[in-house]
């Protein structure tokens, strides 16, 4: 593998630092001086840097900066922050302790908790009767499967009299339409039977003049000698074999293409 | 006859009744899950959790109740005619919300409506702009709605809120009567954190100066 003739840059020399340089970068150093004496250079300052040791402040450094730290918020007035942990109660007690002695943040604080507790109590509101039934007339529920379709339309129709009445009108029109077929082919079976045999009849004759007369087409072809003295036996199975494995091949093709995603896959797509 | 449809309703009651009891122990997710594969009654049992909350956000926006009901219709036909699109990583909540938020937010801004607030517009400032544009409850005595409206909104508070400016009056609304986070509702409304919170802040500066003359 070549080396790269360019030099380093900075970002990749943090790299070589932590061992994360890619190994066709990392061998330029090998080659180049100057990298490498630059490389050395930062790992010497890095080192030392590390070895610096830590410096202690003094005992009393923690009690200074709390000191102020309690000091400073305590007097200042109640910011709009400083209101709305009040009212959660949740302000620490450093800056609470700012309320005994500030009349002015007192009435701010609590005119705040009358207005969120005012606002917190405003009651729901209802909208006129109905909305769902308005809402639904107008929503396209999707269809995934036979079965939600089914639910889809028994619940329509059981939602209102009017599909009930639908439902059960349908239901008494297939109903007797069936059972009067029934009683009507009871009283005529000789003709429904001569009907059947005499369309069965006439069926077969024109499936087998059909088949005469392509094979008679076929046959009087120039090319079908010649196909039939190169379609031996053991061809037309090799053949055979060759159409069953690609039409296998082709139906699991289309099952995966047109499988659905799953509830979970359907949901994760953006 | 009688017994017998007395019966099937019954049966069907009873059953539609199972349904119910089932989907209200469900998450919002859940029963979002069940409507996108295309159950009447999820879709249902997300209109009954959200229809006052929705109603009552976009009222208190609008201030009407006749533009509200249409308004939380088309709200939620947009929602449920979506809901496919609707990511469950985020609250249902949150998003219903955004929607009808939206929707008011879009219908104040086509309006300007200046003859919504009972108080007459906000930026009206001569008496004769806050004259011309008071609702005049008085004049439709005889719609049981306009009555309504006006014991609906006719407290201080409620006319106090009909005052802010459209973006403070969300914000305080999502923030203390529906109670979001800050966080939920600058994701709402597609808003940085620290504005939602001056918005916010500022809101309830105006509502106690409006409220100021009750306490004394």
């Amino acid at each position: 593998m070549m080396n790269s003739p360019l030099h380093l840059v900075n970002e990749e020399l943090d790299l070589w630092l932590d061992g994360r340089l890619p190994t066709a970068r990392a061998s330029h150093l090998e080659t180049c001086e100057e990298c490498r004496t630059a490389a050395e250079e930062i790992r010497e300052v890095t080192q030392q840097l590390a070895r610096l040791p830590q410096v202690s402040p003094t005992a009393l450094f923690a009690d200074r900066v709390m000191a102020r730290v309690t000091r400073v918020p305590a007097a200042a007035h109640f910011s709009a922050e400083d209101l709305d942990l009040w009212v959660a109660g949740i302000l620490p007690t450093v800056r609470e302790a700012h309320l005994r002695g500030c009349a002015e943040c007192q009435t701010l604080a609590d005119a705040e908790r009358v207005l969120v507790m005012q606002l917190q109590a405003l009651p729901l509101l209802s909208p006129g009767q109905a909305l769902a039934d308005r809402v639904m007339a107008q929503v396209d529920l999707p269809v995934t499967s036979l079965a939600s379709a089914w639910r889809l339309w028994r619940t329509r129709l059981a939602a209102t009299p009017e599909g009930v009445g639908i439902a059960a009108g349908v239901a008494v029109l297939l109903g007797g339409s069936v059972a009067a077929s029934a009683a009507w082919a009871a009283g005529h079976q000789e003709l429904i039977l001569g009907t059947v045999q005499g369309i069965r009849a006439q069926g077969e004759q024109w499936f087998w003049q059909g088949i005469t007369l392509a094979s008679g087409a076929l046959e009087s072809q120039a090319w079908y000698a010649a196909l039939r003295t190169a379609l031996t036996p053991g061809r037309l199975i090799a053949l055979g074999g060759v159409v069953v494995a690609l039409y296998a091949a082709g139906v699991l093709t289309l099952r995966r293409l047109i499988a659905l995603p799953s509830s979970q896959a359907a949901r994760a797509l953006p | 006859m009688n017994v017998v449809r007395f019966k099937v309703a019954s049966q069907a009651a009873s059953s539609l009744m199972a349904e119910r009891l089932d989907l209200a122990s469900l998450t919002d997710q859940e029963i979002v899950a069940l409507a996108v594969e295309g159950r009447e009654a999820a879709y249902r049992e997300l209109i009954r959790r959200y229809e006052r909350p929705v109603f009552s956000l976009i009222l208190r926006m609008v201030r009407d109740r006749q533009l509200a009901e249409d308004l939380s219709q088309e709200t939620f036909i947009k929602a449920m005619n979506a809901i496919a699109t609707y990511r469950p990583e985020f609250k249902f909540s949150s998003w219903i919300f955004k929607i009808a938020n939206n929707a008011a937010i879009d219908q104040l801004r086509r309006r300007s409506v200046q003859t919504l607030s009972l108080d007459g517009a906000p930026n009206a400032t001569t008496p004769d702009e806050i004259e011309a544009t008071v609702l005049q409850v008085g004049d439709r005595s005889e719609s049981a709605l306009a009555v309504l409206e006006a014991r609906e909104l006719g407290s201080s508070i409620e006319r106090a809120i009909g005052q802010l400016r459209p973006e403070y009056r969300s914000c305080i609304l999502l923030r203390h009567v529906e109670g979001l986070a800050y966080e939920e509702i600058a994701q709402l409304l597609d808003l940085p954190l620290g504005t939602v919170k001056t918005y916010i802040h500022r809101a309830r500066h105006e509502l106690r100066d409006s409220l100021a003359h009750l306490r004394d």
